[in-house]
């Protein structure tokens, strides 16, 4: 008798999120494909269905499923090309495990693979994984991003000091204090000031 | 077998696993249906003729059982399996032989294969109903026991949710290995009755259900004040306790065999007749007697009981089963059913304390659950 050491919590945003996930099935109309729309819709998706290939993807789906198939190569690759961080995740449907379709795989930046025969047993796993990873990836970006801003505006206050240290030959403390003093009277931001005083001193 | 000698369907019932007192009330009733279909003519003319696979205990068992038919019998589809780790050790069987299997007993949802009919119910069916009414009557806060396997996982993770979303708390959550001696479930309710919830949510099967109800009536509790409240415990349990161990827990199922509507007492009475009049009849057996017609109603439509045609003729297709009328929903190949909550009284039956207005549609992939306003507002 043992109570589990952690317990299932409630589900989490990705499991919400399904119910109305809009995904876009780049696939052109064929038995296979009908089978996928159906199950999407079953597992409560609203999806759309495209083909040939766009050049490049819109920001009107939360998944986008598409075929990594040899005759695509060049349509795939353009379509990888021309993602950005704000394009949907990409869900692959590989029919090979060969060393070149899994290169492809990789240049698509598929983020989920479901194999041919297409199945509905896997695909609800793939969505989940591709939006996870999605969403972890768009975190991880934000997180970069603050990060870069913040160390600009760190690496501005230091010129800015290292300017005050040496032409008014004061401690860094001073300067320190010189340039807080001068943010809080005019209401500006550290960064703002030091870009000033760079913008005086040199 | 040439249909001129009558078609095979397969039975996949085990007489020797955790859960086989159900089981033998499901093949009774798939048994009896079958006998009803021919009695009336067959499938144009053609009577359906049951194979009975020997199934062991284990879900390796029954996968073996499900290629003996698939295989050797050469059947087109199956009726049974009932846990669900024995439900999927048959899918693949099933799926690569482009076999049917008609599965009648509850389950946790999140499944479809087009190879397989659910004609059990799915949590919007019963967990939500239940949960609502247990709520509004008992309290908010309820403890979980289970067994260690997939479906009080995902039972429980719904009950979890909607006990939530009543501010409601689950004070702790248990899971014992299937088969568990009978002090481990007392030590377990010991623990229970230490956090004080309002009620037990078992998701025990066979017979682990009939230790935790004796365990419970030892420890001297008070099912008025803190029932033991199951999707799983039924007329086959109930049959091998007391009236004292058994008297006033609660059960959610789309049908009790106490259900006194025309359709109910003509099945009642006729399994009775057949199996004994002490025998107990579930909501499996219910279920899997409906499959049955309903696929003798598609078979006569589409000619065959090739699974291709079978399909498309069950798509939409109604039968007015013992619950009640019953359709099944092409789209997820599951059944409107009729949610309804018993409390088991002191003569053992289970007697009815809630009834959905109609028929409850399937939403097996439902993963926000919400409670049920119209249960939540009985007296």
């Amino acid at each position: 008798m043992t109570a589990p050491p952690t317990r299932p919590g409630r589900s989490t945003t990705a499991l919400r999120e399904l119910n109305g996930l809009r995904v876009l099935v780049l696939h052109p109309q064929d038995a296979e494909s009908r089978l996928l729309m159906s199950h999407l819709k079953r597992i409560g998706c609203v999806p759309t269905q495209q083909w040939p290939l766009p050049e490049k993807l819109g920001a009107d789906a939360d998944v986008v499923v598409l075929p990594i198939e040899e005759d695509q190569r060049d349509a795939i690759q353009m379509l990888a090309d021309g993602l950005n961080e704000l394009s949907p995740p990409l869900v692959g449907i590989v029919e090979y495990e060969n060393p070149a379709t899994l290169q492809l795989v990789l240049q698509s930046g598929c983020t989920g693979v479901i194999e041919r025969p297409i199945r509905p047993f896997g695909l609800l796993t793939q969505l989940l994984l591709a939006r996870t990873a999605w969403r972890q990836q768009a975190a991880t970006l934000a997180h970069v991003r603050k990060l870069e801003d913040r160390y600009a505006a760190v690496s501005k206050v230091a010129t800015a000091k290292t300017l005050l240290i040496a032409r008014e030959g004061i401690t860094e403390h001073e300067a320190h204090r010189r340039i807080q003093g001068r943010a809080m009277a005019t209401r500006s931001s550290l960064e703002d000031v030091a870009q000033t005083i760079i913008n005086e001193l040199s | 077998m040439s249909p001129a000698h009558g078609h095979r369907v397969g039975l996949l019932f085990s007489h020797e696993s955790l859960t086989a007192a159900t089981e033998v009330t499901q093949e009774n009733a798939t048994l009896l249906a079958i006998d009803e279909v021919n009695a009336a003519g067959g499938i144009a003319g053609v009577p359906l003729i049951p194979v009975r696979a020997q199934v062991g205990a284990q879900p390796p068992d029954y996968r073996q059982a499900a290629e003996w038919l698939c295989d050797v019998q050469r059947v087109p589809l199956i009726f049974g399996t009932h846990m669900s780790s024995t439900r999927k050790a048959v899918l693949p069987v099933i799926e690569s032989r482009r076999a049917l299997l008609f599965y009648a007993t509850l389950y946790e949802g999140f499944e479809y294969s087009p190879n397989c009919f659910y004609s059990g119910s799915v949590p919007n069916q019963n967990s939500v109903q239940l949960a609502s009414y247990v709520i509004r009557h008992f309290g908010n806060r309820v403890f979980f026991i289970g067994g260690q396997y997939v479906y009080p996982r995902e039972s429980n993770r719904i009950m979890r949710e909607l006990y939530e979303q009543a501010g409601g708390e689950v004070v702790d959550e248990v899971y014992l290995p299937l088969n568990a001696p009978q002090e481990d479930v007392t030590q377990v309710l010991k623990r229970a009755v230490a956090l004080c919830p309002d009620a037990i949510y078992s998701t025990m099967v066979g017979r682990d259900i009939v230790k935790l109800y004796r365990a419970y009536r030892e420890l001297g509790l008070d099912p008025a004040r803190m029932p033991i409240v199951s999707l799983a415990t039924n007329e086959t349990d109930v049959a091998a306790l007391t009236a004292e161990q058994a008297e006033g827990h609660i059960t959610a199922a789309p049908y009790f065999a106490t259900l006194d509507t025309e359709p109910s007492r003509r099945f009642a009475h006729a399994y009775r007749a057949r199996f004994g009049e002490d025998s107990p009849i579930t909501a499996g057996a219910e279920a899997a007697y409906f499959q049955v017609h309903l696929v003798a109603l598609a078979a006569r439509q589409a000619g065959s009981l090739a699974p291709p045609d079978l399909v498309r003729a069950l798509d939409g297709a109604q039968f007015e089963a013992p619950q009640g009328l019953v359709t099944i929903d092409g789209d997820t190949q599951h059944t409107s059913l009729w949610p309804r909550i018993a409390r088991i009284n002191a003569q053992r039956q289970f007697e009815i304390i809630y009834a959905a207005r109609a028929a409850v549609r399937p939403v097996p992939y439902l993963v926000d659950h919400a409670l049920d306003p119209e249960a939540l507002a009985l007296p």
